[in-house]
């Protein structure tokens, strides 16, 4: 039934596909002319020679590993900055007091709006980008960090605590894994920030990346680029997720729907 | 038998000089005027238990019988170190009571198992606690979940196990500690009738089988008559050991047999009986 389900949609993929291609080939439908289209909507076949011409000369592998390189930094540093805040944050009352304001002053800022400041401050570079992947992603990691730890059960710390486990012990074994369920949500959530921040920021500016390559696309009359681009986009979101994120869940998800009834 | 056993817990002390009543060396757990007061925000002091004094025996079955918030947990918890009692003193083995130890391991009512680890994890968590080498906790592990029935379900996680089999692992987890004293708070109480007569037998066979103290809370009088070499009733808050009861009923029991009945009634007597009926004396 699964593979059945995984066919069709495939099929509906190839139709889309399809579809395009004749909007592409026939003026949209006669609407324009075919060389203004050509221009408008590329077929799917010209994406598909972008994407061999510039995994070829590797421009492509290196305008994304750009973004990558950015993101990484800029997340593991929300992650590092993120996770002990909010530890904190649900462990002391007093330091929940200080952090909440500035949660609810800052949080609700999107990460492109600390694009100015950022290049003000920065420069256009690495810096600027990695600051706002950082300001835009720091503070989902944080909440679901504070919800997790606020979320340990009491009774499993005092059972392990009956069967011998000291500090350390509880720390690995009770709260961890009590806290990945959490981290997965807001980990999940953080990097979704980063990605939409850091091609926004480097649509506006930033050199390089795989922003960058959208509006490049687009300001040298090259729309299949822009377009090949969109596509490596939503493929690099599909692999994050089956690779990382989807059997994470998994691996939590059957004994917290138990947990949580 | 129990002071032989205690080669783990070296850690405290006993104070030098102790009331005489308190720690006879034939008491397992002990407690001396025990007195427990709860601070409520917003509230006056909840006095929770007072001056319980109260002398359980090595291998003895002991259940506590009484209303919610006569202090049953609590005083479970004190012996389980995981809370401390304002005035008296609580001994397992002639040695007061700091903090948790795995001798005096706990069988929760909710189960209390860790949702992440199947049930052989599970058993296994409190001897990867205290250092067992690998093959021995194996061993371990495999002996109790065949004892506990679970043969089978080892690979299993606690949300694909029903409200019994919970139960089971709980109690394989604790007893694969050789606890001297296992401390057991309602662990039955949300079990349907039929389970819980069940786990009830074995848990009787089990504790024949194995050395372990137990002291078991429950508000099931005919749970407390089946189980206990003695039932400690207690009265309502603030809590007190109200009256012991022996019962001398040959095991197996029989819940049909007539002294079952006839003590069953004594019991639930104890609830009626206005003063305190003073039996502390046994
Ligand atoms: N952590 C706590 N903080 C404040 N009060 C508490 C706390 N723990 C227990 N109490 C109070 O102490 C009293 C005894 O509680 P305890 O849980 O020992 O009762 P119990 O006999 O086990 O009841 P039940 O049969 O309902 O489980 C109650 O009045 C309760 O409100
Ligand atoms: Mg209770």
């Amino acid at each position: 039934m699964r593979k059945r389900d995984a066919l069709v949609g495939l099929a509906a993929l190839a139709a889309f596909a399809g579809l395009w291609h004749l909007a592409s080939t026939t003026g949209l439908f006669g609407r324009v002319p075919a060389a203004y289209a050509e221009l408008l909507l590329p077929p799917p076949a010209a994406v598909a020679r972008a994407a061999w011409e510039s995994a070829r000369t590797g421009e492509l592998w290196g305008q994304v590993s750009v973004s990558l390189v950015r993101v990484a930094i800029g997340f593991g540093i929300a992650v590092a900055v993120g996770i002990p805040l909010g530890v904190v944050s649900a462990m002391s009352r007093a330091a929940n007091a200080v952090l909440e304001p500035f949660v609810r002053l800052f949080s609700p800022i999107p990460g492109v709006a600390w694009v100015p400041l950022a290049i003000l401050w920065f420069g256009l570079g690495d810096g600027a980008a990695i600051f706002i992947i950082t300001i835009g992603s720091v503070f989902p990691v944080m909440l679901a960090t504070a919800q997790g730890a606020r979320a340990v059960d009491g009774r499993l710390v005092e059972a392990a605590r009956t069967l011998g486990a000291r500090t350390p012990a509880l720390l690995r074994r009770v709260y961890l894994p009590s806290l990945v369920p959490f981290l997965v949500t807001g980990f999940r959530l953080g990097l979704g920030f980063a990605w939409r921040v850091v091609i926004a920021a480097e649509m506006v500016g930033v050199p390089k990346g795989i922003g960058y390559m959208l509006n490049m696309g687009r300001s040298t009359g090259r729309t299949e680029v822009t377009l090949l681009t969109m596509v490596m986009l939503g493929a690099l979101m599909v692999v994050a997720e089956e690779l990382v994120f989807a059997p994470l869940e998994r691996h939590t998800r059957a004994w917290r729907a138990v947990e949580a009834a | 038998m129990s002071v032989a056993l205690r080669t783990l817990d070296t850690r405290t002390t006993a104070p030098p000089h102790e009331p005489a009543s308190t720690a006879r060396p034939e008491s397992a757990v002990s407690f001396a005027g025990v007195t427990k007061r709860f601070r409520i925000a917003g509230g006056g002091p909840v006095v929770a238990l007072e001056e319980v004094s109260l002398e359980v025996r090595p291998h003895e079955f002991v259940c506590l019988l009484g209303p919610s918030g006569c202090g049953k947990s609590t005083l479970l918890r004190m012996v389980a170190g995981l809370e401390r009692p304002c005035a008296g003193q609580v001994t397992v083995g002639g040695v007061a009571v700091s903090g948790p130890h795995s001798s005096r391991a706990m069988v929760f009512q909710d189960h209390a198992l860790f949702p992440w680890l199947d049930v052989a994890r599970n058993v296994a968590f409190g001897l990867e606690m205290n250092g067992t080498p690998g093959p021995e906790i194996r061993r371990r592990v495999a002996h109790f979940i065949h004892l506990t029935g679970l043969g089978g379900f080892e690979r299993a996680y606690p949300h694909q196990l029903s409200g019994g089999m919970k139960q089971r692992v709980g109690i394989a987890r604790v007893l694969a500690l050789a606890p001297e004293v296992l401390l057991m708070d309602e662990p039955f109480g949300a079990l349907d009738a039929f389970t819980r007569m069940e786990l009830q037998g074995e848990l009787v066979s089990l504790w024949q089988r194995e050395p372990f103290t137990t002291l078991f809370v429950t508000h099931d009088v005919d749970e407390a008559v089946f189980l206990a070499d003695r039932v400690v009733v207690m009265s309502r808050r603030p809590g007190r050991a109200k009256a012991v009861l022996s019962v001398n009923l040959p095991r197996p029991r029989r819940r049909t047999d007539p002294a079952f009945a006839a003590l069953r009634t004594r019991v639930l007597a104890q609830f009626d009986a206005a003063p305190a009926l003073e039996d502390w004396s046994i």
